[in-house]
C-alpha cells in the first residue's frame, strides 16, 4: 500500500498507482495519515522496549540509587559495581555464564547433528516404519516435557544424570529434536533430485553426498540451532528441578537465588544487573539472524 | 511421507537406487534406520520411557526419599477428591481463557499495523518481537524488580501519569497478582502472535483487498468476513500454540506470585511440582500428571479436530 505522497520519492509498483490516483484531494488525509502511522507504531515499539531499556538502565544504578524510593528515571552516578560484584556465595557470575553457555552450545550441536542425521535418513531412504517414526516425533511435541519431569527425575536419578549439565542437555535436546528434524526435512526436501543422482553418477557414498546437500538445507539448520539455543539457553524448570548445586546453577536458576537467598532484603540493582547478563546474549542473537527465527515460526504456522 | 513423491518422478529412482547399493551393499531401509536411530533412541529413552514410567509410578506410594510400593488406583482415587488439584485444573484454565482471546486479539492489531512494508516498519517489528527472545524466567524477574512497590519503575510510571495515586503492591490481592503474571506474558508473546497472524494476513493476495476497499466495504466488515476466514491456518496456529503455552505456565507464577496471596494462582504444573519436589510424593504427582495430560490431549485433539473440519469445507 505505499502510496506516494510528499514524503518520499515514487516508490510505488505501477499496479497500486490507480488507486493512490484515484482522489486529488486525499494526498493531505494520506499525509496526515501516514504521519499518524508513525506516531502510533512509534508509541507501541517504546511501549514494548521500555521495560527493556529501563532495566537496562537500572543495571548502572548505585547502590543508594538502586533502593531509593521512589526510584529515579535515570541515574546521575552510573556505577559498574552490579556487575562487578555480581556473585554468589563467592562464585562469580562467569561460573553460571560458563554454564549456561556450556548447556547452550551442547544442546544446539547435538540437535542439530542428530536432527540433520534424522531428517536426511527419513527423506532420502524411506523404511518400513518411517512413518511411524515421524508420527512418534509428533507426539512428542504434543506431550509437553513439563509433565513428564517427575518420572524424568526418577529416571535420569536412576543413571546418575541428575545435577548434571548433561542430564539438562540431553532433556532439553530430546524436546528440541521433533521440531528441528521437522525443519530440516522441510529444507531437504527443497534440495533438487538431479543433485542426488549427479552424486550417484560419481560414485559419491552416502557421507559425501550428505556433505555436497548439507549447504541447500543450510536456512532450515540454522533455524533448528537457533530455537535449540533460545530452548536451552532460557530454560528454567527442568534446570530449576535437576540441578541440586549452587555451583551447577544455569543463569535463570541463578536468578532465584539472587532473589530467594536475599531473605528479604533484595539488592535490586544486583537483580537488574544478573537479568541483563541474563537477556543480553539472546537478543544479540535474536537481532542477528532474526530472520531464521521467523522462518521457524512460519514453518510451523504452516504456509 | 518421502520427499521423492514431491520432487521427482518413480522413473527417476530405479536407476539411482541401483547405482548405491552397488557402491556398498546396504539395502537403503537399513541406512534410513540408522541415520534416524541416534534421534530415535533419545525419543524413546527421554519422551516414551518416562511417559510409560509415569503411568506405573503413579499407580505406586513414590517418595522422593526411600523404598516404593505399589498401591493400584489409590493415588488416582485421592485425585478425583483432591481440592487442591481441582482449583489448580480449574485456574489453569481460567488462565488460558483469558491470556488466549487478549494475545489473539493483541496480536491480530498489531499485524494489522506492521503488516505492510514501509520505511522503518522493521525496526517496529524488531522492538515488539524482542521480549519474545529472552526466556520466561528472566522476563518474570525483569518486572519482579519493575513492579516492586517501593523501588520499582513500572509503580511510579502509573503514579506520574496519574493512573495510581500510589504505588501498586501487585502481589497483595489476587486480582491483582493474576493482572501483573496477565501484563507480563502479553508484553512477552504479543511479538509471537503479531509474526503468526501477520503471516496469515500477508498471504491474502492484494487485489482482494483492493476489490472490497472499490466495492465499499467497510475495513472492520472486510477483516471479519474476507481477511479472518482466508487466514484461518495462522489463526488456528496461533490460537493452538498460545493456549497450550498458557495451559503449562509455570514460571511467571513461580517467579512473580509464589502461588499466592493464599495460594489463589497455583497452576496445574505449579502444583505437579510442589507435590513432587516440595512434599516429595513422586506416585501421586505422577497420577496428577497423567490427569493434566489426558485433559490437555482432549483440548488439543478437540482443536485439530475442529481445525480440521474447517480445512475441509
Amino acid at each position: 500500500m505505499t502510496s506516494d505522497t510528499a514524503a518520499g520519492p515514487a516508490r510505488t509498483a505501477p499496479g497500486s498507482r490507480t488507486v493512490s490516483r484515484r482522489s486529488r484531494p486525499g494526498a493531505y488525509a494520506r499525509t496526515a495519515s501516514r504521519g499518524c502511522w508513525y506516531v502510533v507504531s512509534a508509541m507501541v515499539a517504546v511501549l514494548f522496549l521500555s521495560p527493556l531499556v529501563s532495566v537496562l538502565i537500572g543495571s548502572f544504578k548505585s547502590p543508594r540509587e538502586a533502593s531509593q524510593s521512589p526510584p529515579a528515571y535515570g541515574t546521575i552516578h552510573p556505577s559498574l559495581r552490579n556487575y562487578s560484584s555480581l556473585r554468589i556465595e563467592g562464585t562469580s557470575i562467569v561460573q553460571f555464564i560458563a554454564n549456561s553457555a556450556e548447556v547452550a552450545v551442547a544442546t544446539v550441536v547435538l540437535t542439530v547433528v542428530l536432527a540433520v542425521l534424522a531428517a536426511y535418513g527419513l527423506s532420502r531412504y524411506p523404511f518400513p516404519g518411517s512413518g511411524a517414526v515421524f508420527v512418534l516425533m509428533l507426539s512428542a511435541i504434543m506431550v509437553p516435557f513439563q509433565v513428564l519431569l517427575t518420572p524424568l527425575y526418577v529416571v535420569l536419578n536412576h543413571v546418575g544424570l541428575t545435577n548434571s549439565l548433561v542430564g539438562l542437555t540431553v532433556v532439553i535436546t530430546t524436546f528440541q529434536l521433533p521440531f528441528a528434524t521437522f525443519v530440516v526435512r522441510n529444507s531437504f526436501a527443497g534440495v533438487p533430485r538431479e543433485l542426488y543422482e549427479a552424486a550417484a553418477v560419481d560414485g559419491a557414498g552416502l557421507w559425501s553426498t550428505l556433505r555436497l546437500v548439507l549447504p541447500l538445507a543450510r536456512p532450515g539448520v540454522i533455524t533448528a540451532g537457533l530455537f535449540a539455543f533460545f530452548a536451552a539457553w532460557n530454560e528454567f524448570f527442568t534446570a530449576l528441578i535437576l540441578l541440586g548445586d549452587e555451583s551447577k546453577f544455569t543463569l535463570p536458576v541463578i536468578l532465584t537465588t539472587l532473589v530467594n537467598g536475599a531473605r528479604g532484603s533484595i539488592d535490586w540493582g544486583l537483580l537488574q544487573s544478573g537479568v541483563i547478563v541474563t537477556i543480553l546474549p539472546c537478543l544479540i542473537i535474536f537481532v542477528a539472524l532474526q530472520k531464521h527465527y521467523v522462518r521457524g515460526l512460519t514453518a510451523g504456522s504452516g504456509r | 511421507m518421502s520427499t521423492g513423491l514431491a520432487t521427482g518422478g518413480a522413473s527417476a529412482r530405479t536407476p539411482l537406487r541401483r547405482a548405491r547399493r552397488r557402491t556398498t551393499g546396504m539395502p537403503d531401509g537399513l541406512r534410513g534406520l540408522l541415520l534416524v536411530s541416534p534421534a530415535l533412541l533419545f525419543i524413546l529413552a527421554v519422551f516414551v520411557l518416562p511417559l510409560v514410567f509415569a503411568v506405573w509410578i503413579s499407580l505406586s506410594d513414590w517418595p522422593l526419599l526411600g523404598a516404593h510400593h505399589f498401591t493400584g488406583l489409590a493415588n488416582y482415587h485421592r485425585l478425583l477428591h483432591d481440592p487442591l488439584v481441582g482449583h489448580a485444573f480449574l485456574f489453569t484454565a481460567e488462565f488460558a481463557v483469558v491470556i488466549t482471546p487478549v494475545l489473539f486479539l493483541v496480536g491480530l492489531g498489531l499485524a494489522t499495523l506492521l503488516q505492510h512494508p514501509r520505511r522503518g516498519v522493521g525496526l517496529f517489528r524488531t522492538a515488539i518481537f524482542a521480549p519474545v527472545a529472552i526466556g520466561f524466567a528472566s522476563a518474570s524477574y525483569l518486572w519482579l524488580a519493575l513492579t516492586d512497590p517501593s523501588t520499582g519503575l513500572f509503580d511510579r510510571l502509573l503514579v506520574d501519569v496519574h493512573l495510581t495515586t500510589q504505588a501498586v503492591n501487585w502481589l497483595d490481592r489476587p486480582l491483582l497478582a493474576k493482572l501483573l503474571v496477565v501484563i507480563v506474558t502479553v508484553w512477552k508473546l504479543a511479538g509471537f502472535s503479531m509474526i503468526t497472524l501477520m503471516n496469515g494476513l500477508q498471504s491474502i493476495p492484494t487485489e482482494i483487498e483492493e476489490a472490497a476497499r472499490v466495492d465499499g466495504t467497510g475495513r472492520l466488515r472486510l477483516l471479519w468476513s474476507i481477511k479472518l476466514p482466508m487466514m484461518r491456518d495462522s489463526i488456528g496456529f496461533t490460537l493452538t500454540f498460545v493456549s497450550i503455552g498458557a495451559f503449562l505456565t509455570f514460571d511467571q507464577f513461580y517467579i512473580l506470585t509464589e502461588g499466592g496471596p493464599t495460594n489463589s494462582t497455583i497452576t496445574a504444573v505449579y502444583r505437579i511440582y510442589n507435590t513432587a519436589f516440595i512434599q516429595g510424593q513422586l506416585g501421586y504427582a505422577s497420577a496428577v500428571s497423567v490427569g493434566f495430560l489426558v485433559l490437555l490431549l482432549l483440548i488439543t485433539g478437540a482443536q485439530l479436530f475442529l481445525l480440521r473440519r474447517r480445512y475441509d469445507q
